[in-house]
């Protein structure tokens, strides 16, 4: 292979090597309209309008709820927007209303109005307000596809065999539809890391190399593709290669020894998945995690009605009894912030992070709590199961919390229920909390750092808004220096520590966690397999004599850390590099 | 009918997600709502209208409200401008 490497962005790790599908763009797709051959019947027009705005309503609350309960509200909210414009008068009124007055097929209507929308966006200065124009493709698209015009390019993917999905852009919606079990990986040429496919990429495990400008003509007549999307970069396969490649995963695939020996890694520490839905059970065992680390009770709340004790004991029971030997780490409610919950109706606060969020919301409303509690003191029997609470700021916090558990335990009993073993732990993700540690620990079994949030309270940053996110940093020392002094608080205690932030499945900062003696890594579960490759590469008696744990806590930049890190993926990539 | 005016004091102004929850709590009551900017009027309930204001930190709308619920309707979307200013978002 002497192909050259093109370098784009790396955006959900991984290797993969295969055959090509290009996703056509979006102003390509449905641009093809057929003119009218005879006069048209307006409200016949009008009728397949509205069917198609149903039906692709329809799709978009599944994707909505689908996104919801798998990755949580921030994300879901895009298609929640979708949702508006398909009942916005400015946009499907006024397809409507051209349909009706100037005898439109519904087709020309939905393009014309479309295009006017995207120019008018085109001329606002601001790019925030340009950014908005994918979503108006990406609507318009779907409508008229529901609409069921003739396309240039046959949009459907293959309907066997294994893919690269390459596309010049890629929308949730496109992303979130495609069989994601006959995606080897995603090549699109915009877009960056945090960008909406990147992140569904990086939730489902499929390898994604984003932001790949240089090399796309180039690349465009190739019929197969591999990359790596760890480092980044995408090459070009000749059909010989490719018959090569295809040839070989057939007999490599999922090697069940080779898993094993990964997973006989020389570390102690617990590889754990991040779910938020009862239906995520299925991935812990598909990517062999030992036990959920942190099972978000959300999404039972989000919906109209609130769930009841009955249907969270199901819901517990499920993910516990799938999990079982191993342990289910159940976060209780952490709703308010940015996730709302239209079932409680909470109040608009001016400043939803620092107010009553989480367990400020729980004690706000005992009832609420209660049935929380007592559902997970029910189904505490079916398996090994750990509770732990979010944002506590205080130690009074934490007492209190562990009387509504006890109130909640006695209640269950009296109700002649049985109950299991229930392990008490606290999330670690208020500064106050990381600073309290070394009192906290008197008085959990566990602490759990979730440092999405750590990092946002600590270096004050939105991670949300844009124009602060490059100061959003997970090596920046005061983060790690927090870490570090939790973990070692826990130990003094003879308590465990897991990590499951967005940072514990970063395989950058595996050698520091694992210096630091981090019992569990919890993480989505698509990462699972990376970590294992990673944590097979290194050496503890190495990160121990190279003194990693001082000279990262020595640093005084993110850029230092991040030099220090970036040492110790080399291991890691010649393991992911050998099969190829 | 309710007539008030509104600054945007938010950074980014009233795109994706301000607009999002504009129109979410717009939609939430009966009442006609308008915005207005300079010439141009445009449908309260709209997501293409609101973004077609381009309405920047700093913007000046006047806000048109008239329905059996304008008194609630004025005061929540006031409000969620202020919010957002204080968000920082």
């Amino acid at each position: 292979m002497n192909e050259k490497k093109w370098q784009g962005i790396g955006a959900s790790p991984g290797s993969a090597a295969g055959p090509v599908w290009r996703l056509p763009s979006l102003e390509q797709a449905g641009v093809q309209l057929s003119e009218p051959t005879g006069p048209l019947d307006s409200s016949e027009q009008l009728g397949r309008l509205q069917q198609a705005i149903v039906n692709t309503d329809q799709a978009l609350a599944q994707y909505e709820e689908q996104v919801r309960s798998e990755q949580g509200e921030e994300l879901a909210q895009i298609f929640a927007a979708h949702r508006l414009l398909l009942s916005d008068p400015a946009f499907t009124g006024e397809m409507e209303l051209r349909i009706k007055e100037r005898q439109l097929p519904a087709e020309k209507a939905a393009r014309q109005v479309a295009d006017e929308a995207i120019a008018m966006l085109s001329s606002l200065n601001d790019p925030y307000f340009r950014e908005r124009i994918v979503d108006i493709q990406d609507v318009a698209h779907q409508l008229i596809q529901h609409l069921g015009a003739k396309n240039q390019n046959n949009e459907q993917f293959p309907a066997s065999g294994q893919w690269i999905v390459v596309a010049e852009e890629l929308t949730p919606a496109q992303t979130i539809s495609l069989p994601k079990e006959r995606v080897l990986a995603f090549i699109v040429r915009k877009g960056g890391k945090t960008s909406h496919a990147a992140i569904l990429a990086r939730t489902y495990g499929i390898p994604a190399v984003v932001g790949l400008n240089s090399g796309w003509n180039e690349l465009s007549a190739a019929v197969g593709m591999k990359l790596d999307g760890t480092a980044g970069w995408v090459q070009a396969l000749s059909a010989e290669e490719l018959n090569h490649v295809q040839d070989k995963t057939k007999s490599q695939d999922h090697d069940p020894k080779q898993d094993t020996e990964l997973e006989a890694s020389r570390f102690d520490v617990i590889l754990a998945a991040n779910i938020g839905n009862p239906a995520d059970r299925t991935l812990v065992k598909r990517f062999k995690a030992s036990g959920v680390g942190l099972y978000r009770t959300e999404f039972l709340f989000m919906g109209e009605t609130l769930p009841s004790e009955e249907e969270q004991v199901a819901a517990y029971e499920a993910v516990i009894r799938e999990c079982a030997p191993h342990t289910t780490v159940i976060r209780t409610l952490d709703i308010g912030g940015d996730k709302k919950a239209p079932a409680l109706h909470l109040p608009v606060e001016s400043n939803p992070f620092l107010g009553v969020r989480a367990l400020r919301l729980c004690f706000r409303d005992p009832e609420l709590f209660g049935t929380q509690l007592r559902a997970i003191w029910r189904a505490s029997a079916a398996g090994p199961v750990a509770v732990m609470f979010p944002m506590i700021s205080n130690l009074e916090e934490l007492r209190k919390a562990k009387e509504y558990l006890a109130a909640a335990k006695e209640t269950v009993l009296q109700q002649g229920y049985t109950v299991g073993e229930l392990q008490v732990g606290m999330m670690i993700e208020v500064p106050a909390a990381a600073w309290l540690a070394g009192k906290l620990a008197f008085e959990v079994d566990f602490f759990s750092i979730g440092t999405n949030d750590l990092i946002q309270y600590t270096l004050a940053v939105d991670r949300e808004n844009h124009e602060v996110a490059e100061l959003y940093q997970p090596y920046h020392p005061a983060v790690l220096g927090m870490i570090a002094q939790v973990t070692k608080a826990a130990q003094a205690a003879g308590i465990w520590t897991g990590i499951c932030g967005e940072a514990g499945g970063d395989t950058l900062l595996a050698p520091f966690f694992m210096a630091l003696g981090i019992d569990e890594l919890s993480m989505s579960p698509g990462l699972l397999p990376h970590m294992r490759q990673k944590l097979a590469g290194l050496d503890q008696a190495q990160l121990e004599q190279s003194k990693l744990v001082e000279r990262i806590l020595d640093c005084a930049t993110a850029a230092e850390i991040l030099a220090i890190l970036q040492v110790y993926d080399e291991g890691g990539h010649e393991y992911a590099n050998k099969g190829s | 009918m309710i007539i008030q005016e509104l600054t945007i004091q938010n950074k980014s102004g009233l795109h994706a997600r301000p607009a999002t929850l504009w129109v979410q709590t717009a939609g939430r009551f009966q009442s006609k709502i308008r915005l207005r900017k300079g010439e141009r009027e445009i449908d309260g309930k709209s997501m293409l209208g609101i973004l077609s204001l381009g309405l920047s930190a700093g913007s000046v709308v006047q806000l048109l409200v008239e329905g059996p619920d304008e008194a609630a309707a004025a005061e929540e979307l006031t409000k969620l401008i202020t919010d957002l200013a204080d968000k920082g978002a």
